[in-house]
């Protein structure tokens, strides 16, 4: 091969690699949206993506308000059970798979997280919903007794989604981390302790059945089944479960917080990489305890839009979700 | 058309036609098989680099979606090929709730079947490079022979090599991509083209690491082809360093602006943190080497390379020949330690040039060995799970069955793949003593 030919192929290579390098970290090529608007007697939707992609458009009757907003908790100087670099790394992924539907976020350290708390009870409503990725809650907002601060919050509304650990049992601080004996699950969703796995360092437990709402889950391309930390629903009344269970435990549980209006959701597993997205999908879409689903669409787009409408109940609460992808792309929430 | 006019396929007298034929049948069994397995693949690989793609979508970057565990250079590649498929009307896949299982949790890769139309498009770059990889060999040994038999031999060796076919056509893994440039730069180095030379190499590097370890192959024969002028061997080295550098910047660049450095050899750790909780004896160790184990042979590995590189380049004779044995016996003994089963495919591509274009036909026993065993290993890895996509898009089985009997068969499949990885270690024992018996053996290669 002449020396000549040989550069013009190594530069037809490197040029291709170029380009695939500055869509991926400069001129972003892709473009996905989505818009929705009242109509007579319901609502209408449009979606449109310059990608080759599914989408589907969830009418959710949620029952409660949620709000937008999202506090994730996140403070190295605190203990956990799980390494902080590879916490940092998941909490990257979370946020990450927030931005891509519009969910609007911020981090929070435990005192952070104990002045907005605060602040919420002191004005009667919760602001903003709360994620504790880590498995155990921070001192600065529990201290295992009645009076906590995170109880507080969630009487008044709160909405606390949960994953990592079983729920309420750690109490984190900056020397080490203590564990509750007892009254943990009673304190958070009345229900007796050996209804929330705890034996993580036996088994984990990858539920296979699938659970009584697995329906909805599936609307949602959610398939959990981490059933590690996993709730017994069998005492509970105001809840729903959309992921598997396995030996009476259940994955993927949104239960109503057992002393007030607030709602907390259990994620039975571990943190991990590839659960963000299945975390991500349900904070985003604003899911709850008591709703049903009262519409789905669902089409392809490539390089197009698409429009629709559906029927809504005036004395309702209403979101909209839609989410482009498998794996998803893109995703928003519009309230009605 | 000027691929078949350099094989002589438009030759015109006879003999060159039967030769250029030879090389049209060999192309057409390759694309035939790789047809063949076609419809065969690891969805759960393919999961990987899906996510990354629809990372990309979303407007991410290579790293941002946390699913790419690779050094960067096929994600750049993969973000090009991403937006030119986004022009296709098809969907990648789907999640299928037959996957989720008592194992693992049910993540997307675990639940994820790739689409039957994803799994023959994405498939066709990788045949483009297996096919580019395979025409550099050709081209290298027709040139440094002038034998077109020998050239149809080289490309024979890589293109229809059992390991890169399986590779690229079922386990959808971009090795082939990191042989490619490995062979262009040993090319573009015995064509004095040392800036060039060198630039290849880094891309090599930055797309699956192993290539480095040429690198002391190529410092001999800078040494060796300077002729002991030191003057000569340090304006050589410093082109094929800036070379390097070149591409090592182009390549980073993007990284380094967006603080994911880190995350691009982030994988690396990954892949060897295992070996820390191993625990137990040597024989233990051996007992169960497992790819991850890698980092605790290197050192002995890194003495082999150095002293194999030297010896083969004390001896008289040519210098490009020299190149590609020090070359070849570098990369192989990298895979004395089982790798993960693709992994030497780069291996297969200097295997080519050492029968091919040296003549060294002992090398012919490390290409069976690695194309055999490697690809049975992964098939007892992958099991039933490379049907899936043809039992979810077809009649010819049923998907449920399928997952049912991979699950059923995994606990044999582990007690038999015991024994094949403990198989793949002679590959890299034949190897070895290929590399002793070349460079005692130096003058009688074939010719």
């Amino acid at each position: 091969m002449k020396t000549g030919t040989l550069y013009i192929l190594a530069v037809a290579v490197v040029a291709f690699m170029v380009a695939g390098q500055v869509m991926a970290y400069g001129a972003n090529p892709y473009h996905t949206s989505s818009d929705s608007w009242s109509v007579y007697g319901g609502i209408g939707y449009e979606v449109s993506s310059n990608t080759s992609s599914n989408y589907d458009a969830l009418l959710i009757d949620t029952g409660i308000y949620i709000p937008d907003g999202l506090m994730i908790y996140e403070d190295s100087s605190y203990v956990s059970y799980f390494d902080q670099s590879y916490m940092l790394e998941t909490t990257d992924l979370l946020c990450s798979e927030l931005s891509l539907r519009n969910v609007e976020y911020t981090i929070v350290d435990a005192e952070q997280i104990r002045a907005e708390l605060e602040e919420d009870i002191s004005n009667g409503s919760a602001d903003m919903r709360l994620i504790i990725p880590v498995g155990v809650l921070p001192d600065t907002i529990y201290d295992g007794g009645p009076d906590s601060l995170i109880l507080k919050w969630l009487e008044t509304g709160g909405v606390l989604y949960w994953t990592g650990y079983t729920l309420g049992c750690g109490i984190s601080s900056v020397s080490g981390v203590y564990e509750r004996d007892s009254g943990y699950a009673a304190d958070f969703l009345g229900i007796a302790d050996q209804d929330i796995r705890k034996d993580p360092y036996v088994s984990s437990l990858y539920a296979t059945e699938k659970a009584e709402d697995y329906c909805i889950g599936e609307s949602m391309s959610i398939m959990y089944n981490d059933s590690t930390f996993g709730i017994n629903t069998q005492n509970l009344t105001d809840y729903i479960s959309i992921g598997f269970t396995s030996s009476g435990y259940d994955s993927l549980v949104l239960a109503k917080y057992q002393g007030g209006d607030g709602m907390i959701v259990v994620f039975g597993g571990k943190p991990a990489i590839n659960t963000m997205p299945t975390i991500a999908q349900v904070i985003a879409s604003k899911l709850t305890y008591c709703s049903v689903i009262a519409e789905h669409d669902s089409g392809k787009l490539f390089h197009s839009s698409e429009r629709g409408t559906m029927e809504t109940d005036p004395s309702k609460i209403y979101s909209l979700y839609i989410y482009v992808g498998t794996p998803q792309i893109y995703a928003r929430t519009f309230d009605h | 058309m000027d691929f078949f006019h350099l094989s002589g396929v438009l030759g015109d007298n006879s003999a060159k036609g039967r030769i250029g034929r030879s090389l049209l049948y060999i192309f057409i069994a390759g694309i035939v098989l790789r047809l063949f397995l076609g419809p065969l693949s690891f969805s759960f690989d393919m999961s990987f680099f899906v996510i990354t793609g629809a990372g990309f979508e979303s407007g991410r970057t290579l790293y941002e979606a946390g699913n790419f565990y690779y050094p960067p250079v096929y994600g750049y590649f993969l973000s090009a090929l991403t937006y030119m498929w986004n022009f296709l009307p098809f969907q990648s896949g789907y999640m299928s709730e037959l996957l989720v299982n008592s194992t693992a949790v049910s993540d997307f890769s675990q639940v994820y079947i790739s689409s039957m139309a994803l799994v023959f498009v994405y498939k066709i770059p990788l045949t483009v490079i297996d096919l580019a990889c395979s025409w550099l060999i050709y081209v290298m040994v027709k040139e440094k022979t002038g034998d077109r038999r020998k050239a149809e031999i080289g490309f024979a060796l890589f293109f229809l090599s059992p390991l890169v076919l399986w590779s690229s056509s079922v386990a959808c893994m971009f090795d082939s991509l990191s042989a490619f440039f490995m062979i262009f730069s040993i090319y573009s180095l015995t064509k004095n083209q040392y800036l060039l030379s060198g630039a290849m190499l880094s891309l090599a590097f930055f797309t699956k690491l192993f290539p480095i370890v040429i690198g002391f192959a190529v410092i001999c024969y800078i040494i060796s082809r300077s002729e002991g002028r030191w003057k000569e061997v340090f304006k050589k080295t410093a082109m094929y360093a800036a070379g390097f550098a070149i591409a090592a910047a182009i390549v980073l660049l993007p990284l380094v602006l967006n603080g994911e450095l880190s995350s691009s050899f982030g994988f690396f750790g990954d892949r060897t943190e295992g070996t820390s909780s191993g625990g137990g004896g040597l024989l233990d160790f051996f007992a169960n080497p497992t790819p991850d184990k890698f980092i605790y042979a290197f050192p002995i590995m890194f003495l082999l390379i150095a002293i194999f590189s030297m010896l083969a380049f004390m001896r008289d004779g040519d210098d490009d020949k020299k190149l590609v044995m020090a070359s070849v016996i570098s990369v192989c003994t990298l895979f004395i330690w089982p790798p993960i089963p693709t992994y030497p495919v780069i291996a297969i591509a200097l295997i080519a040039l050492a029968v091919a274009y040296c003549g060294r036909r002992e090398w012919l026993i490390p290409w069976l060995l690695f194309s055999i065993l490697m690809v049975v290993h992964h098939i007892l890895n992958f099991g039933g799970r490379i049907l899936y996509t043809l039992a979810n898009e077809t009649s010819l089985l049923d998907l449920g069955s399928t997952v049912a009997k991979y699950f059923q068969f995994l606990p044999l499949s582990w007690d038999i793949m015991y024994y094949t990885l403990l198989a793949l270690f002679i590959p890299g024992i034949a190897c070895i003593i290929a590399a002793v018996y070349s460079i005692k053996h130096e003058g009688e290669a074939e010719t």
